[in-house]
């Protein structure tokens, strides 16, 4: 599965890595592991399925992040640039419900990476057993500390990763599947 | 674009799309259709051609939206039609369905997940039936009358959650039904909730492609004119 080594954060100011490790794992079951180099990280055998670094540690480092692009954000000020490259990179003016989108949708495509079609993650699965129980869209938030929009994100995965749409027809997939 | 017109040969059009034949049985015509142009039989059985059409051109392709459904239908034709296609689903294709599982379910010992599925397909079963019920006591009688307000959009939605639910039943059988079952009445039961299926979702097409744009229509008339 694509997201057992969890995400690396390398190069960012200490507080800066320290509020993206937050963000994540406030949000997403997922490891977040922040290092203060390039070759810290590398010291590590184990690697990353996805990234979060500075421009410099980007630029330094081409042969091995070149590859893996897709599966990396950048933190730091560019000048001009907006919409499909804007959305890999990350502002330190974003607030923080774009930062949130952004870290979230890495973490999005790391799993499709790794996951089969229908199987679902531990977090899916908590939403679901939510659901299943009669809760709304607010409710699971508050339960789960997490935003509206991340629970419609799950919700979405869910019905793309199982083909079932109604919480009804969800229940009884929950039921068959030994979740509850 | 129609796929078909009046000088298509029906019984051509039948055997290309069998699922037309409760479609045309509902518009009053029986099969030994002959060699006839749809024109030709429409006319032979006092039938409205251009609705002959509409249906049965809504009915098979999603896209098509027929242009003179404004002008030539009444909403009493086009209600007459729904309620044949509900006392279908009521009469003939829930309970062809019902006895089906009941045998299936019967016949499979008790090693598997039917009884999740035949619980799922009971939940949605009694919903369609409600639906139709309630069609029939209110909301076809206030379109009827003209009393339109909320009634439609409500009908629409509880369709479509039934459309949702139809699909999920058939997608939970074919890729979650597990252990020992009757392959045969499986397959039985299948094949009967995917004609259900499919002949729901085709005819809330014509709910929203004919009936409410003659609703609005009316409204707006009544608004126009102020009686």
């Amino acid at each position: 599965m694509g997201t057992d080594k969890g995400i690396a954060v390398i190069g960012l100011p200490t507080l800066t890595a320290i509020g993206v490790k937050s963000m994540v794992v406030s949000e997403h079951d997922i490891r977040v592991v922040c290092y203060a180099t390039y070759d810290d990280f590398r010291s590590f055998e184990e690697g990353a399925d996805g990234f979060v670094v500075t421009p410099e540690v980007f630029v330094g480092n081409l042969d091995y992040f070149m590859p893996r692009r897709q599966k990396t954000l950048l933190y730091g000020n560019f000048q001009g640039m907006a919409g499909q490259e804007g959305e890999r990179v990350i502002f330190p003016a974003d607030d923080e419900a774009v930062i949130g989108e952004k870290l979230t949708s890495l973490i999005e495509g790391i799993a499709k990476d790794g996951v089969e079609p229908g199987e679902l993650s531990a977090r899916e699965k908590e939403v679901l057993r939510l659901l299943v129980a009669g809760k709304i869209n607010k409710e699971i938030a508050d339960k789960l500390c997490i935003s509206i929009n991340t629970v419609i994100t799950h919700r979405k995965n869910i019905t793309a990763k199982t083909g079932i749409k109604s919480v009804s027809g969800l229940s009884i997939y929950a039921l068959m599947n030994g979740i509850s | 674009m129609a796929l078909y017109n009046r000088e298509s040969k029906l019984s051509e059009a039948i055997l290309n799309h069998p699922q037309l034949i409760p479609v045309v049985n509902r518009l009053g015509v029986r099969l030994g259709v002959g060699e006839h142009s749809i024109g030709s039989i429409c006319s032979r059985e006092h039938i409205d051609a251009d609705f002959f059409l509409s249906v049965i051109n809504t009915f098979l392709d999603p896209d098509y939206f027929p242009v003179n459904a404004r002008d030539t239908f009444t909403r009493e034709k086009t209600i007459e039609y729904l309620r044949k296609t509900s006392s279908y689903y009521v009469k003939v294709q829930i309970p062809n369905i019902r006895r089906h599982f009941g045998s299936l379910i019967a016949r499979s010992g008790e090693d598997n997940n039917l009884g999740q599925l035949h619980r799922f397909f009971e939940e949605t079963a009694l919903q369609i039936e409600s639906i139709v019920a309630r069609d029939e006591e209110s909301v076809f009688p206030a379109l009827l009358s003209g009393d339109l307000d909320n009634v439609t959009e409500v009908s629409a939605e509880s369709h479509s959650e039934v459309e949702e639910k139809l699909h999920d039943l058939l997608y939970l059988f074919v890729a979650h039904l597990r252990g020992d079952y009757d392959r045969n009445l499986a397959t039985a039961v299948v094949t009967a909730i995917f004609s259900l299926e499919k002949d729901y979702r085709q005819n809330n097409r014509i709910r929203r492609r004919i009936l409410l744009p003659q609703v609005r229509r009316n409204n707006d008339s009544i608004g126009d004119y102020g009686d």
